[in-house]
């Protein structure tokens, strides 16, 4: 099986600073992937190159098989690589509502505006935000803004989702209900998705498997459960020891 | 917003772009209401006062129905600036005709071959040293070069009479002259050169400078400098003069050294431009421009002399019949214009 | 592709007057560039670059604590009293000029001899400009710090009291808006003739316009003459780069302004205060103008105006537009450091920063031909000559308001499956429609109160109001010149109000 998303020996070098060094992974049907890594370690721009926002110094990333960038090129652009991206900032368009901000990206696929209508409902209905399309991003509480970015990618029906910390900021209430939120849609739908945190909460709530990204570096790659035994860092052990105890029964 | 209004949005850009394109574009044919589509019109580019030359356009345009589409010189280039645009559009004209406001800058276009001779069956009436022999120029309503003294800052027995009373160590500091570089100031100090000869005019001038002349931007500035007190007298032209005794400022207009080589005149002169978009109507507006009662209008209105004898001026403006001119040949002038100009610049200062 | 496209639309614009100007630098005799010799050229050159210096700093000491009050404080009259302040930079420097003239001179309405003296100097110079300029600094330093996301500030108010927050906090956070102020404001000083001339200071520009305006017809002399301003224009490009670069800026919030101002009580006062004075020294050369103008017939006026309030606005709104429809690519290329982009603006640079004496001449060279004859001797070569010499102002508003903004919404629209046109219409030009607004008006202002340019190839019998009453001022009904003066300055109050009711409307 190909995987959904495959990345070989990518770097990216930013002036003299390597951000990403000799990075491989890869993302499956169906499943979670979790990036993790101490701030800094190049998780966002990992993202940021598979989105094809970056273009890598060295390597390769392939789409569904496809090679879209390689070495200093950027093959196929972002907007038809068919990648939705959840950013940490969450880059909800002010100026357009929630609906607008829905429309945008079906809109420039050419989805038919009845079908685009119907879609939007859809999803928005799943995060919960049925009622709300009329809103601007500038009326809505933090949560909500949260759920309308998650929207916007899914609506897309990507072959691929990109989260990028999408939790950070958020009170404790309102994060584990979107953690749930995030997971039954997730499981349900089956999108592949590349999630990145430093939370092992989330993590270990939401990964099939982990990767671990240190100073540009994968320093590990695998199941959850197995990071406490074969942590090579003290990230990785710090990280495996944060999990929470798995729920009895 | 829907995401279709990316259609909208475009629409609202060419909505805005296009109609002001064509509004614009409409504009530029220069008919604006007034004139037929394919009406009659005239390109004429003048450094006389737009405040003088526009109303008798306008009458121009009253009794014939040609458009005339004006370009008017500045105070601050005063004579250079359409000239200069006159020689840079050489290639390719725009303008019909030159209405020159002395009688030297037209010369220089006459040098450059830039000029279509014409005799005006109206400049009979013009006596010749005032006009070209085989018609590349034609003159009419004239100014002068004066000295407007402050009343106030100067009692009677004081009022000089003489150019060169300006170098008496009483006035230091205290007269002006327009930058020399520019307008009928130029003329007026080659003119000197011409008439007194090199050696006196730049002594002349010297003294002035030592004598601590203040150099204002143009003819209308040193006016006001006179008039708001911030100089006794001041070299300017009659036209300034007049217009400050209509501000009813306590002022004396000079014609200096009627009693030795006579007062500077200069009259405004006119000339075809060669290869112009509209021959015919220019030859209409010169016709229309040498005649008397033109020449009536600006005595009137502008308080320029009249050259040819018996036409009525009013009180204030004296005619050219009645008063001492300097003897000059605009020809030679003009040549020490372009001679004098390194000099010229140095005195002043680059 | 559209960035490439833009940047050869502008060249069209610019390059064919600017390498005219070149051939005649070519084609400069040794006798020309014997001129460059003078002690005096060079001498003129530090007093030109001193007195734009002085005029940048008053401007800027002015201008950035009173944008900051105008951004951040709140009193009664604010808006109007804005407007009133903003007025004199909207108008050709030598309309105020000629008000304070009025008001100073010697025989003016608070006139002495000390007065005459104070105003007819170099001192005066920088006064009557700074006073005319400074409002440009306000205007960019308040859009600038209007656009910063309120949280930076309220971080700031635990920290720190209102004038400190203002001072060390927002203003760097705004500082390309406010450097942009700056360099705009040295470049019209040191570019401006009218002033100089009116008030007896010889400048280095009044020495390349009297090359050009001179007897003889020199347009290679006043080329050479072209060559000591190229170190002061790579030190103004230098200064720029860096002081604006492409630092990073503090993201957009989707929140607004703060609910509080950051000016109250004693701090209020101080910022209403000094709001009013700068509205009264704006405001005090209309009252030279006013007492000047008392009388005078409304029809005499109207028929004086003919149709040259007209000619200006079409020509500048035209040249406005055609401006903000290169700038939005090329301002948002400039901002997110594409190349073309940046070649594109050096080009309009270029354009802007040539002495516009310079620069008609290379007009009316590169549009006098066969082939261009609708164009020149037509209103278009009004709108050219406004798109040549402006339209870096509009790509450098577009840029400043792109760069305030986080690329993700962009990296969104990307995606999300929109294409570069389709980002660039529907995600930054309506998240930045106040900025391409400002872009805008910035052109149609600086249009309007462009007179050096257009005076050198305006078609006949189709000058917009600047130059009629250039052209009036001589010899002119003194009372008339006043009125349009006025006249110019009401059209100009009525573009202000629009621009500010457009300013404080905001999305929901």
């Amino acid at each position: 099986m190909t995987a959904v998303l495959a990345v070989q020996g990518l770097s990216v070098v930013a002036g003299r600073q390597a951000i990403l060094e000799d990075v491989s992974l890869e993302l499956r049907e169906g499943e979670i992937l979790v990036v993790a890594g101490p701030s800094g370690g190049g998780k966002t721009t990992l993202l940021r190159t598979l989105a094809g926002l970056v273009a890598p110094t060295a390597g390769e990333v392939r789409v569904g098989g496809v090679l879209a960038s390689a070495a200093r090129r950027v093959i196929v652009p972002p907007e038809r690589r068919r990648i939705a991206m959840v950013f940490q900032d969450l880059a909800l368009w002010p100026h357009l509502t929630v609906h607008g901000n829905l429309a945008f990206g079906l809109a420039a696929q050419g989805v038919a505006r009845g079908e685009r209508a119907r879609r939007i409902a859809e999803v928005l209905d799943w995060v919960g935000l049925a009622g709300k399309a009329a809103r601007y991003p500038g009326q809505l509480s933090g949560g909500e803004r949260q759920r309308v970015a998650l929207a916007r990618a899914l609506v897309l029906e990507p072959v691929a989702l990109l989260l990028d910390e999408p939790l950070t900021s958020l009170d404790v209430a309102i994060k584990s209900e979107l953690l749930d939120l995030l997971r039954g849609l997730l499981r349900t739908r089956r999108v592949p998705t590349l999630y990145v945190s430093h939370e092992p909460r989330e993590a270990s709530a939401l990964a099939d498997r982990l990767v671990l990204l240190e100073a540009g570096r994968v320093s590990y790659s695998g199941e959850l459960a197995t990071l406490a035994h074969e942590a090579k860092t003290t990230f990785g052990r710090l990280f495996a020891a944060s999990f929470p105890a798995p729920p009895s029964g | 917003m829907s995401p279709l209004a990316g259609r909208r949005l475009g629409l609202l850009v060419w909505a805005g772009l296009v109609p002001s394109l064509a509004v614009v574009g409409l504009a530029s044919t220069g008919c604006k209401g007034t004139c037929r589509p394919g009406g009659d019109e005239v390109v004429i580019y003048t450094s006389v006062d737009q405040v003088f030359s526009a109303p008798v356009f306008w009458e121009f345009e009253r009794r014939t129905g040609i458009r005339v589409r004006a370009v008017f010189d500045t105070e601050e280039t005063k004579s250079t600036g359409v000239v200069n645009r006159l020689i840079a559009e050489a290639a390719r004209p725009q303008a019909d005709l030159f209405w020159s406001n002395d009688p030297v800058r037209q010369l220089l276009l006459v040098q450059r071959g830039l000029v279509e001779a014409y005799l005006s069956p109206n400049a009979a009436g013009i006596p010749p040293e005032f006009r070209s022999a085989d018609g590349a120029w034609t003159g009419f309503a004239a100014r002068a070069r004066i000295l407007l003294v402050n009343k106030e800052l100067v009692p009677d027995a004081d009022v000089p009479r003489s150019l060169r009373d300006l170098a008496d160590p009483r006035w230091r500091g205290r007269f002006a002259i327009a930058n020399p570089l520019f307008g009928t100031t130029t003329m007026h100090v080659a003119a000197l050169f011409d008439a007194w000869g090199e050696a006196e005019a730049r002594a002349f001038l010297d003294s002035l400078k030592a004598n601590g002349v203040r150099i204002a931007s143009s003819n209308g500035e040193v006016k006001r400098l006179v008039v708001a007190g911030e100089v006794a007298i001041g070299l300017c032209d009659t036209d300034d003069g007049n217009e400050a005794l209509e501000e009813g400022a306590p002022v004396e207009i000079v014609y200096p050294d009627q009693d030795g080589t006579g007062t500077l005149v200069m009259p405004t002169t006119v000339v075809i431009i060669r290869g112009g978009p509209h021959p015919d109507a220019a030859r209409r507006l010169v016709d229309y421009l040498l005649t008397a009662g033109v020449e009536q209008t600006m005595a009137e209105q502008a308080a320029h002399m009249p050259l040819r004898p018996g036409v009525p001026a009013p009180p204030g403006v004296r005619p050219v019949t009645g008063l001492r001119a300097m003897k000059v040949d605009y020809g030679r002038v003009a040549t020490e214009m372009e001679r004098i100009q390194p000099w010229l610049q140095e005195w002043v200062g680059l | 592709m559209v960035v490439a496209g833009a940047a050869a639309a502008a060249a069209v614009f610019v390059l064919p007057p600017l390498v005219q100007v070149a051939v005649r630098l070519v084609a400069a005799d040794a006798a020309s560039l014997g001129l460059l010799e003078h002690d005096r050229l060079w001498a003129l050159l530090g007093r030109s670059v001193a007195i734009a210096g002085a005029v940048t700093l008053l401007a800027s000491f002015a201008g950035i604590p009173l944008g900051l009050f105008f951004a951040r404080a709140r009193f009664p009259l604010k808006w109007p009293l804005f407007a009133v302040h903003l007025l004199p930079m909207l108008l050709p420097p030598f309309l105020p000029a000629l008000g304070w003239f009025h008001l100073l001179g010697r025989s003016g309405l608070l006139g002495s001899a000390a007065t005459s003296a104070f105003l007819f100097s170099v001192w005066g110079l920088a006064f009557v400009l700074a006073a005319a300029l400074t409002p440009i600094v306000t205007t960019l330093t308040m859009l600038g710090v209007r656009g910063l996301d309120p949280s930076l500030e309220e971080a700031g108010r635990l920290a720190a009291r209102p004038l400190a927050v203002g001072l060390r906090l927002l203003v760097p956070a705004a500082w390309p808006a406010i450097a942009l102020g700056a360099v705009l404001v040295f470049t019209l000083a040191f570019s401006e003739v009218g002033v100089p001339m009116l008030l007896r200071v010889v400048v280095y520009p009044s020495a390349v316009f009297a090359r050009l305006g001179g007897l003889s017809f020199a347009p290679s002399e006043a080329a050479v003459l072209l060559l000591p301003l190229l170190p002061v224009a790579a030190g103004l490009f230098a200064a720029e780069r860096w002081l604006i670069g492409t630092r990073p800026f503090e993201v957009m919030g989707l929140r607004r302004e703060p609910a509080l101002p950051l000016f109250s009580g004693r701090g209020a006062l101080l910022a209403c205060a000094s709001c009013v004075g700068a509205a009264v020294v704006s405001a005090l050369p209309f009252a030279g103008l006013l007492r000047q103008a008392a009388g005078v017939q409304a029809g005499e006026v109207l028929a004086w105006a003919g149709s040259s309030p007209l000619n200006g606005l079409l020509a500048g709104a035209t040249a406005a537009t055609i401006a903000l429809v290169l700038a939005l690519p090329l301002g948002h290329g400039l901002a997110r450091g594409s190349r073309p982009a940046r070649l594109a603006d050096g080009v309009l640079a270029a354009g802007f920063f040539v002495p516009s004496a310079v620069l008609g001449v290379g007009l009316i060279a590169a549009w006098n031909r066969p082939w261009s004859v609708w164009l020149y001797g037509s209103m278009l070569i009004l709108v050219a000559g406004f798109v040549t010499r402006y339209a870096v102002i509009a790509v450098r508003t577009v840029a400043a308001a792109v760069r305030q903004t986080a690329p993700s919404l962009e990296d969104a629209a990307s995606v999300s499956g929109a294409g570069y046109v389709r980002r660039l219409l529907l995600v930054v030009a309506p998240v930045h429609v106040r900025g391409l607004a400002a872009a805008w008006l910035l052109v149609l202002a600086f249009s309007l109160r462009d007179l050096e340019t257009a005076v050198m190839y305006y078609p006949p019998g189709g000058e917009p109001l600047t130059v009629r009453i250039f052209t009036l001022e001589a010899n002119g009904p003194p009372k008339v010149v006043a009125a349009l003066a006025l006249a110019h300055a009401g059209v100009t109050t009525l573009l202000l109000a629009g621009a500010l009711l457009l300013a404080r409307w905001r999305r929901p």
